[in-house]
This record gives C-alpha cells, structure tokens and sequence, in this order.
C-alpha cells in the first residue's frame, strides 16, 4: 500500500507540473484529493492492513494529503501572478496620448502687470485709492493746473459727454480725489481705465490703462522722488536696470520729469526694441505744483510732495514683447490662452 | 521742431562733441532730441567742381560729354541733365562716391564714352520729396556760389545736421532759432553771439493804416516796392529744406526763415490787391473765405480776421487769403509782422481743423516784441532785393513781473542745497536778468519766457541747469506698513476664484456701439453717449458688461475659436438722475457644457465667496425665458445668468450656443463672508435610503427637495437628486425624481426603525404635494 501511496503522490506532483489554468488545478484538485478521489479510493482499503501498520499508513496518508493540498495553494498562487502578469503587459497604454483637459483659467496680462505693480507700492507703504471713469472737468483739467487752451482739452484729445463731463484722460483726478478727503501726509497710488481720442493703431488705443502715484508731506523733495521711482523700477524690472530722469513739462508737477530706463532686452547697448538707444520711457513724474496743492486746500508752503504716472499697456507690451496694442482689448482667446498664472 | 545745427551754429559757438553726446546733453536739460540726422549720414563727400568745357556725345543725343574741374584734377563726365553750361559750378561725385539710397558711383562707360564721376540734382542727395523746390529733379544742381574743389555740405553749411526735437507746451519760444540757440547757451555754457539790431528808426514811416482790435497785439505792415521775384540764394534754399520746408521764391522763402528764425509767422500780401489800410479785427457774422490753399472756410463770428477796407485778406495768424497771394509778377508788397492772441488762434484754426505752421506757433504765446526779430532777419535777408521800404504799425509792451527765488526752497524742493554762488551762475548761464538780495535771487524774466511766473517755475529751471542726475535719491520714511483694503483684496479673490475655475479674463472697452447696447434691454433714463466718440462703435458707455461680452463672443466665432470660457470684472454705467458707475461681473461662454455647468461653477464660486443663494426664472430679456436665472441673496438680487435668447442670437446671428451672465460686485462683496465655523464628521454610521417619486412636471425640484428637508427631521443629514426620468409610463405630465438621503446622528449609531419613521414623516409630506413613491 505505501508503494501505491507513493505512486500517487508521484502522479499528482508530475500532473501538477504541467497544468496551466486554476480550473486544470481544481481538476486535480478533485482527482486526488476529492471525495471519490484517488487518495480516499486508496484510503478505503486501510482496512486490510495490519494494527501495526494502520497508524503509519494514516500518518503518510495524511501526510502526503497536506503536503499536496499546499501544493495546489501554491500553484493557484503562483498562476494568479501569471495571470497578472499578462494583465498588466495586455493593460499597457500609450502614455504619450495628451492628458484629459482640466483648464485653469487665464489672467489677462494687463491684470497681471496692475497686480504686480500694486504689490511693489504697498509695500513702499502706498495705499490703493478709486476714482471714477466718467470725471468731471473740473478734476480732470483745472484742478491739475492744466491751461484753459492747453491742446489736451480739446474734443480731437478728450472724449467728453457735456462741456463739464468727459471720460477722464488720465489717474490724476485721482490724485485731486484723494488730496480734497485727506490731510497730508499722503501716499497714494490709483490704476485705472483712461481715454483718449486717438484712433487706433499698432501703439493707440482710445482706451488704456495708467498708474498714478502721490505722496504729499512736509520735507518731500525730489530725492525722495527720485528714490521711489529708481525702486520701484528695481522691483519690477530687476536689479541691474537703471533709470534716467529728464527734465520734461506737465502743467500739473514744476519741476517735471520724464524717466527712462535701460532697455530690459538690451541692456543700454540699443537693439530693435527700444529703436537702438538702449533706454525706454516709462513714465511721467514731478514735484506737485504749488497751484495743484492750493486748489485741493493744502498749504503749499508747508507741505510739498511729489506725482507720478504711467502707461500700463506699454509696460504690459514690453514685458511680453507684444507689438500691438490691439491685441491687448480684442479678448481673442488664442491671445488670452497665452498667459497663465 | 527739426533746427539746423549749422544755422544755430551762427548764434553760438558749439562746443566740440559727438553728435550722440551733444543730443544728450539738450535732452538731459529739457530740450529732448529725437532724432539727430545729417546728410553727410548718407552721402560720402562731395566736391565743388566747375565745368570747362561741354562737347556732344558721339552716340548720343541726350547725352554731353563734360569736363569738369574739383581742384584735385579735371573729371570726364557724361551727363544727360538739360541745364549744364560752360563755366557752371555743380556737384560732383567722383569714383568710389556713395549716394542716399547707397548708391555707389563707378568709373564707367556710357555709350562707349568714359564717365568719371556723375553730377548730382538735390534730387539723389536723400532730401524728402516734400521739401524739393520745383524741378529740383529736372536737371543738376547749379551753385551760384562756391570755391572749385571744396567739400559741397562744408561750403554751404550742412555738415553739422539736423536735430528733431521735442518741444513742451512751455516752451513755444523754442520753436525758433533764437530760442533754441539760447538753449544751447545754456546747456553748454557759452555765450550768445550779438542778436540782430532791431532798430528801426532809420525806416522811412509809411502811411498805411492799420487798426488793431483787441486780440493783436502788434501788427507791423512793411510797405515793399519794386521787389523782384526770384529763387533764394542756394545756400538759404538748402538751409530751408534742413528746416523741412519747400523753397518757393524768395519773398515767401524770406518769411519762412524769419519765422524760423524769431518764431514769430509772418505773411506777405501783394500790394495790389490790399485796399486802403489794413484792419485786424473779428468776424461780425459767419462768412465764407478762400484761403491761399484754394480751400473755402467757413469762418464763424468772432473769428479773428485781417482785412482791407473792401474785404478779407487773411485769417489772422493761420492763413493768408487766395485773393492777396504774392504771385510771380508781384512787385509791391505789404508784409505782415502780427502777433495775436493764442485763445482765438486756437480757437478758429482748430474749428477749421486747420493746422499750419503759423497757427501751431500763436496758439502758444508769443510776445508782441517777437516781431521786431522777425521783421530784422526779414529785412537782412531781403537787403539789395527791393527799391525802397516803409514801416507802419506798432505793438504793445510785455510787462514781466520779476519772481523771487529762495534758497532755502531750491532745498526743500530738490533734496539738495545749492550756494547762491551756484544759484547765480544758472541764471547766467540762462541769460535772465537777476538781482541777488538775501539768501534769494530776483529774476526778471525775458520777455521770450512766458513760462516763468512762480518761484516753482524757477526751481524747475535751476533743476534741470544744475541737472536732474545730480540730485540724491533717497526713500521717504515709510510711517506705518500699508494694505489693500478688504473691498479691494475681495476683488482680487473673485478674480483668482475664477481663475481656479477655469475662467479666461477679458478687458472690454468701456464705450460700445449703441447697436450691441441694443441687444441688452435696461431700464435706464437715457444712454450715456460720448459727443465726440471716435466712432459709431465707441459712442456709448456700456450699462451692461454683457454688451462687450457679445461682442467679444462674435469675434472668437468669427475667428473660429472653438470654445470659449470668458469673465470680465469692469465698470457699467447708468444715468440715474447722475452718472452711476458700478463694478460688475459677467461671463461668457460657448462650446462648453450647459445651463447646469455654468451653474455648477457659480455654485462653486458663491460657496467659496459664504454667499447662499437661492435662484428665480428671470425675466431678462438678453436670456433665454426658459433657461435663465436670476440669483438672489435673501431678497437682494445679485445677478443673473442663462442661455442666451435665441432671439437675440437670430439679431446678432450667432450659430453658437451661449452661455452667459452678469452680477454686482458690490453686492456680491455685501453678502460674502469667509467666516468658516467647523463641524465635527460624525463617528458613528450613516444609513442610506433611496427616494424615487412621481411627481408633476411643473413641479420644480426646489420644491420636493426643500419639503424632504422640511420634513426629514434631525437625523437627515443629506438629500442628493441622483436621477430625472420622464416616460410615457408615468403618466401624462409626470415625472420622476430620485434622492439619495443619508440619515445621521452624531452620537449614537442609529436603528432602522428611526430611518422609516422619517421617511414616512418624508412620505407624508410628499404627498401634500401630489408625489407618489415609485
């Protein structure tokens, strides 16, 4: 009878071998260890045998049904990981196809440059001050000191709604807004939407948008103009660029400055960008003019102060080297696509 | 303002720099040069050469075969220019020459003749069109001076270039050799070479009357005889064209240059047609008036005009009448010297859109004085051209006031003090007049510098002389740190909620055509319209950010941009008894989604904001009726937002379907909060039932979903609609809705029994409104 056993076990192990599927296991499975299986038909004659040798034959019986219960565990194991094999090879994608699409959306690049801009004025300690775009005469021009005939007024420059009422030409009104509700000391700036009648072109708009900055106190002189702008150019523009003050003329600062800084492409050596001269006009600026002052009830010889603007559209279009500043209002969305956080 | 350096050159000694280090230094004293041209830039040089000796070309009727002497030696030169003759100067371009255009000029043969050289018309030397003198193309250049064999541009002075200068509104003096040559003494601190005489007490008085109404403020009428129409000398045709104006003759050329010169317009008239005296005077009614362009204007009353006593002659300070023009057979003149006030200039010429280089100077002020200069270089120039002169008129006196500067204020104003050493030698260096009293100057203005009349006006003048560069930098004293204030940090967090959304920023004009603002219908007193708008399309405020939106859709469309998904945070406007301006938020999408996707983003973007709305049909009619909603903040309406009507889409004929909406900011801000109170997630399990009902049509999911709440008592924590069906099997006007209700309680595990009773309590309550369980 044990050689019989061991026949078996042989046949199991060497039939074990060659199966492939978990279903031809159950199959063996069934054939050797099941209920009418090879190992209970075997077992059924334990009674012939001897006293003597009843246990040990047990014992091998039992013996040899765990060990190839475990080999079955061990094959359906081991077939399993096959099969996950071949899921994993049949599962393999092209992991160059493009990704599912889950947009974040877009700022628009002037709203980028007005943040940024902000940020660098306060934290100089500037706060951020409104005006509206529908302006009265009255702020817009007279109480800038602008002369009654000054060429600005003119309906070919100023798109106006009734002879006091026009959509204002620049931030300053703001700066008029502002000195009328506060005492100095004042630090201000303001952004906004201005207008002006020009048709438009590659570099014209009717509408743009300008940064306007005012700081009035006792003491403010042109160093301290001078100091805020060359940081305020630092900040945006980086360390190594440099500013020029040139004298200028607005009827609303005496004196006036314009400043230009060194081309941020070039570096001062002159290229294509900034028309070979190494620098490029960013902004207007000067000391408060006395008038301007007076007509806002501040006393002028006690308190002094200094402006400034600039064009925010034509720093916008120098830092993405945009060319035409239609591109900046016509909301084409390959345009818009282009500016991401 | 274009300036010769060259004709500056004969009123100051310029230093001797490059041309780049010279712009600079008048740009960094207020006179900003754009532009600094030269024709030597284009040219190499050319010489003086005589012709000696003109011979027919043996192949060639058009041709002549030259000999030409430049000094060095004598050049063959074949030539076709029509006017050459024995013994003429010309210009000659040698071998190896370089013309405008970098035309190089070679030794060659022409029709088998040797051509060593070519002779040049102003033409080929790089001159604008629009400043050649007649038939300046038609043949070569004949010198009526000049030394064979000198360089051409030194000769007649035009080596040193051009400049192109910006000039500001204050200074209008500088639109002038005089005052740009004041400006170079300055900048350069050298002196000014003596100015004309302008004593004109040797003329012979005339007696030409002249009436000056108020508005002029001098008129001088020379009375010229026997004048002889004829070119300018070559030298002051060439200097014009520097200047950028055309030589005509040389009475007209003779008061161009005297306004170059002075800054001061002045006019000739022919004598012949000027009847009686002159008389300066407005326009008592409206007229029409031809002037010398051919063009009639339409002058109004009040215009300033200068007349005859039969008719107009002139329109004071702008242009001369075609009736009294100076023509090739005028011999007796009347020359004007008139300065008028700036206000009426102004004021007609930009009426008349009329633009000359006359009025673009006195709608500036010039002082009356002026004219004595333009009347002295006019006089100089035109000396041995004319047999006798007579002087009439007059004008009145400027009265500067002197200003006072204080040390002590230069300080305050530029951040760095100055000795009154320094303080004197700018106001030399500037030429005023000044007196020195304690620690301040008393300047007395020239009568050419209008601009000075406060202290400040002076302190700008002692900037930019002392320079701009040389004052410190330094930063104000920053008092306390600074921030945004929540309204305006809210504005910035709309913007970025957005943006995490998947929202693309767009920034519309504020004015639109009244056409797209029809297509948004507002209750509104009027439109708010521009008078002069630089087009029908830009004539009107928007009062919704919606008109942009549409029309900023249209374009995509018409570019074939496939979807689109557009905000725009902005201002609208509305007449309410006053102009009211409110900051607004639309949006705007095609090609993505639907009703419920736009929803479901401003859903999202009101729960990130803390504000709990509720919706209504609306009944606007830029949206479609059935699929548009208006938001409200308990009963605050906060905007609105749907389909676009399809009517309105038929008017704008849009094939795609849009999405659109608009809300306040301001109430938006009034109702946000970003207050977040924490709740505990309960520990202990949830049980999940399913609601399917049957319920009419109209009613609106609000409805069912508000009564399970209701009546779903403590333990509903969550109903969530998974499914809408509708389906012949339910019944006519029927449909079916199904909810997800999750039942929880925080502090104990909850028994089945408890989860029926609320259900049927839900039941109940259903069926008060008609809903049958599935």
């Amino acid at each position: 009878m044990k050689e019989k056993l061991l026949e078996i076990r042989g046949a199991f192990f060497s039939a074990l071998e060659e199966v492939l599927t978990p279903q031809e296991v159950e199959k063996l499975r069934i054939e050797y260890l099941g209920k009418s299986g090879a190992l209970r038909e075997i077992l059924k004659q334990m009674g012939s045998l001897s006293k003597e040798e009843r246990p040990r034959m047990g014992e091998l019986a039992n013996e040899m049904r765990d060990s190839m219960s475990q080999a079955i565990a061990d094959k359906l194991g081991e077939l399993e990981l096959r099969l996950l094999d071949r899921k994993v090879e049949e599962e393999k994608i092209d992991i160059t196809l493009p990704g599912e699409s889950q947009p974040m959306g877009r700022v628009h690049p002037t709203t980028k440059t007005i943040r940024e801009l902000i940020d660098v004025f306060i934290r100089m300690g500037f706060v951020l001050e409104e005006g509206p775009e529908v302006e009265s005469v009255y702020n817009n021009f007279d109480a800038l000191n602008s002369p009654k005939d000054h060429p600005s007024r003119g309906l070919s420059d100023t798109f106006y709604f009734d002879p006091s009422t026009l959509l204002r030409t620049h931030t300053s009104p703001v700066q008029i807004r502002t000195m009328k509700k506060m005492e100095p000391p004042i630090r201000m700036i303001s952004v906004g939407r201005c207008f002006r009648n020009d048709e438009i072109d590659a570099t014209h708009s009717p509408m743009f948008y300008q940064m306007e900055g005012l700081v009035v106190g006792e003491g403010i002189s042109m160093a301290d103009l001078k100091g805020t702008l060359e940081e305020f150019v630092r900040q945006l523009f980086g360390e190594d660029t440099k500013s020029v003050f040139r004298p200028h003329n607005f009827p609303f600062t005496e004196p006036s400055a314009e400043v230009d800084i060194t081309c941020f492409k070039c570096h001062g050596e002159g290229c294509r960008f900034c028309g070979g001269v190494g620098f490029i006009e960013i902004l207007g600026c000067g000391m408060v003019h006395p008038k301007v002052l007076e007509e806002c009830g501040i006393d002028s010889e006690k308190y002094t102060g200094f402006a400034f603007g600039m064009g925010l559209d034509r720093i916008t279009m120098m830092r993405y080297e945009i060319d035409d500043i239609r591109y900046l209002y016509d909301n084409d969305k390959r345009f818009l696509d282009q500016f991401r956080r | 303002m274009k300036a010769s350096l060259d004709w500056l050159a004969t009123r100051v000694d310029l230093p001797e720099i490059d041309k780049k280090e010279l712009a600079m230094a008048l740009t960094m004293t207020g006179t900003n040069v754009e532009e600094f041209t030269s024709l030597t830039d284009n040219n190499t040089d050319l010489v003086i050469g005589k012709i000696l000796k003109i011979e027919s070309h043996p192949d060639a009727d058009k041709l002549v075969v030259t000999q030409v002497d430049i000094g060095t030696e004598v050049l063959q030169i074949v030539t076709g220019a029509p006017n050459v003759f024995e013994g003429a100067l010309v210009v000659v371009a040698g071998p190896g020459s370089v013309l405008a255009g970098n035309f190089e000029i070679k030794k060659s043969q022409l029709r088998g003749v040797e051509s060593s050289g070519m002779l040049c018309s102003l033409d080929e030397l790089g001159y604008s069109q629009s400043v050649l003198p007649k038939g300046a193309s038609e043949g070569v250049v004949i010198l009526d001076e000049g030394e064979v064999g000198q360089s051409f541009f030194k000769y007649f002075g035009l080596d040193k270039g051009t400049l192109e200068m910006e000039i500001t509104y204050n200074r209008p003096d500088c639109l002038s050799i005089m005052g740009l040559a004041n400006e170079l003494s300055t900048t350069f601190d050298i002196t000014l070479k003596d100015e004309l005489a302008q004593d004109f007490s040797d003329l012979e008085k005339g007696s030409l009357s002249i009436k000056r109404a108020e508005g002029c403020t001098a008129y001088y009428g020379l009375e010229l005889e026997g004048v002889e129409i004829k070119p300018s000398p070559l030298r002051w045709q060439l200097r014009l064209m520097e200047m950028g104006v055309r030589p005509i003759n040389n009475v007209v050329d003779a008061t161009n240059l005297a306004m170059l010169y002075s800054g001061n317009p002045t006019h000739a008239f022919d004598r012949r047609q000027v009847e009686g005296g002159i008389i300066v005077d407005s326009a008592k009614e409206d007229v029409v008036f031809e002037t010398l362009d051919g063009v009639e204007r339409k002058l109004k009353e009040g215009d300033l005009l200068i007349r005859d006593h039969e008719k107009i002659i002139g329109l004071a300070g702008i242009m001369g009448g075609e009736n009294s023009q100076i023509l090739a057979d005028s011999r007796d003149l009347i020359v004007e010297f008139a300065s008028f006030e700036k206000s009426s200039i102004r004021k007609t010429s930009s009426r008349l859109n009329l633009r000359t280089e006359a009025s673009t100077r006195f709608e500036k002020e010039i002082e009356p004085e002026r004219t004595l200069l333009a009347m002295a270089f006019f006089l100089d120039f035109m000396e041995g051209s004319y047999k006798s002169v007579k002087i009439n008129g007059g004008h009145d006196i400027t009265n500067r006031e002197p200003v006072v500067l204080r040390r002590s204020r230069v300080e305050t104003l530029l951040g760095v003090g100055l000795e009154m050493e320094e303080l004197e030698s700018i106001f030399t260096r500037l030429n005023f007049n000044y007196e020195v009293g304690e620690d301040s100057v008393k300047v007395f203005p020239p009568a050419h510098r209008s601009d000075l009349v406060l202290e400040a006006d002076l302190i700008e003048e002692v900037a930019r002389v002392y320079g701009f560069g040389k004052i410190p930098s330094k930063l104000p004293y920053i008092p306390e740190p600074s921030d945004l204030t929540l309204r305006q940090k809210f504005e910035w967090t709309v913007r970025d909620l957005l943006w995490g959304l998947g929202f693309e920023e767009m920034l519309n004009y504020s004015f639109v055509s009244p056409r797209s603002a029809a297509s948004i219908h507002r209750d509104t007193e009027h439109p708010l319209r521009l008078i002069n708008p630089l087009g029908e399309e830009f004539s009107q405020m928007r009062h919704s950010l919606l008109i942009s939106a549409l029309d900023v859709i249209q374009r995509n469309e018409n570019v074939k941009n496939e979807k689109v998904n557009f905000f725009e945070i902005g201002n609208a406007f509305e007449m309410r008894g006053e102009i009211i301006q409110s900051q607004m938020l639309s949006f705007a999408r095609y090609g993505h989604g639907d009703f419920f996707s736009l929803k479901g983003a401003l859903e999202e973007l009101f729960e990130s904001l803390g504000i709990e709305v509720t919706y209504k049909r609306s009944r606007e009619a830029v949206y479609h009726a059935g699929r548009s909603a208006d938001v409200y903040a308990g009963n605050i309406l906060l905007g609105s937002f749907g389909q676009l009507s399809p009517y309105v889409a038929r008017e704008r004929d849009s094939k795609k379907i849009i999405y659109l909406g608009e809300f306040s900011m301001d109430r938006l801000y009034e109702f946000h909060s970003f207050r977040i109170l924490h709740e505990a997630p309960s520990r202990f399990p949830a049980l999940l039932r399913d609601l399917a009902l049957v319920v009419d049509k109209n009613l609106t999911q609000t409805q069912i979903y508000d009564r399970i709440l209701e009546k779903g008592g403590g333990l509903l924590r969550e109903v969530k609609l998974f499914d809408i069906y509708e389906g012949s099997e339910l019944g006519q006007n029927k449909k079916s809705l199904a909810y997800h209700l999750v039942f929880q309680s925080s502090e104990r595990t909850l028994k089945d029994t408890e989860v029926e009773e609320a259900l049927d309590g839900i039941l109940r309550g259903l069926e008060e409104l008609g809903a049958q369980r599935r």
